[in-house]
């Protein structure tokens, strides 16, 4: 490393070395002690910052695969004052813990009416009160997320594990009131049973079902559950 | 398929073609799962093969839960046993020329009996009437009997030939 020697030092090497304003050896020993003190102090803050990076960052990369986000975004795009989000998926559970969870083929908000979302291609699962599922698909619908209502239309999609389907081609449900009104015909199966009817009114979650308007019930005895032993053969369950 | 015996009449049909598909229409349908039942009201129709029965009201008893099988817990078969069925409010049976009128019928699937009661059950078959209180028929044998209360009956000589279509199908 050259050293600059300012130029009254060339004839007075001797004076030089102890001149206040340091002579070269010394300016070098107080670099050296300068970098030794920061390297003093850097050094153990470096290797405390280490050790918790080790620790944490393997930490958070499992954490995350395992938590896996109640809501995906997906694609977002704002055109105008709508909002659009593709595949849009929500997933929670309902007040009396059960799963559900919903996705859609997108989401429109107009951003200067936030409560209300359309969406296209729903795909609900609820999980019901014991173990069984029930899936609900529909072409279109929309929710409004202050009064808790959604409205299913374009044909509505309902079955259930226990061997239910249903038809319908709007719904409107009130979440908060847990119930389902629709006005257009609809068709509910059951292995080979079939209930047709023009309304239905489904309210007090679920335990509550009114069909109105040329009610129309088809289903063979052989299909319902056998009656106890002692009636040997299937009856007919209609009588005067 | 035992034959029918004792007073004919429209019940029985239901013990002939007991495997037919059913059809219950009416104008409106109330299924109260909490108290496990079902209401069909405004001229109920059922039908099952030649039988038809017509009241205002129909009332459904069930036991296990429709909910149940809608909320997909019990397994298909067991979901919804039907218990009992009730028709009020005036009840026409009819099958082929038998007609039997009444005003309740009660049909119980565990003893597999149609009790019809009125004040009279009216049973006709073409000219001959029979009248009494309580029509009960047992689905399993066919056998119908009246009870309680005088019977009175008006069978019009030679009017009740074999015709081989009232026999049950084999």
């Amino acid at each position: 490393m050259n050293r600059h020697l300012p130029p009254d030092d060339f004839d007075r090497p001797d004076i030089a070395t102890f001149v206040g304003r340091g002579a070269p050896d010394f300016r070098k020993a107080k670099r050296h002690s300068a970098r030794v003190r920061l390297v003093k102090r850097v050094l153990p803050v470096a290797i405390l910052v280490a050790v918790v990076l080790m620790i944490t960052v393997p930490l958070v990369r499992n954490l995350s695969m395992k938590v896996e986000l109640p809501f995906d975004l997906g694609t977002l795009s704002l055109s105008g004052t709508r909002l659009t989000m593709e595949a849009p998926k929500l997933s929670g559970f309902t007040d009396d813990n059960r799963a559900y969870n919903i996705s859609a083929g997108s989401a429109i908000q107009d951003v200067t009416k936030p409560d209300l979302i359309g969406l296209t291609d729903i795909t609900a699962r609820l999980e019901l009160a014991n173990k069984g599922w029930a899936t609900v698909k529909s072409h279109t619908g929309s929710l409004d997320t202050k009064t808790q209502f959604i409205t299913l239309s374009d044909g509505v999609d309902l079955a259930t594990n226990g061997g239910y389907a249903g038809k319908m081609q709007d719904a409107a449900v009130d979440v908060k009131a847990g119930s389902v009104t629709t006005d257009h015909p609809v068709v509910l199966t059951y292995l080979d049973g079939k209930l047709v009817s023009d309304r239905l009114k489904i309210t007090d979650r679920g335990s509550r079902a009114y069909f109105e308007g040329n009610v129309q019930l088809d289903f063979r005895l052989s299909s319902l559950p056998k009656s106890d032993p002692p009636a040997p053969a299937p009856q007919p369950i209609v009588k005067p | 398929q035992p034959a029918p015996s004792g007073p004919p009449n429209a019940l029985q049909g239901f013990a002939t073609n007991r495997n037919e598909p059913i059809r219950i229409n009416s104008d409106t349908l109330e299924v109260k799962d909490k108290e496990k039942q079902a209401v069909f009201a405004g001229k109920v129709v059922v039908t099952q093969g030649d039988t038809t029965l017509k009241a205002p009201q129909l009332l459904v008893y069930y036991d296990g839960d429709v909910a149940a099988g809608v909320q997909g817990s019990a397994q298909p078969t067991e979901s919804s046993k039907i218990r009992k069925l009730e028709a009020t409010g005036g009840v026409v049976v009819q099958t082929k020329d038998q007609t039997a009128t009444g005003d309740t019928g009660v049909f119980e699937m565990k003893t597999n009996t149609v009790t019809m009661t009125g004040n009279p059950v009216v049973l006709t078959q073409g000219p001959n009437v029979i009248r009494g209180k309580r029509l009960v028929v047992d689905l399993t044998t066919g056998v119908s009997r009246f009870e309680g209360g005088r019977v009175e009956s008006l069978i019009v000589p030679n009017s009740v030939k074999p015709d081989p279509a009232a026999q049950p199908r084999r």
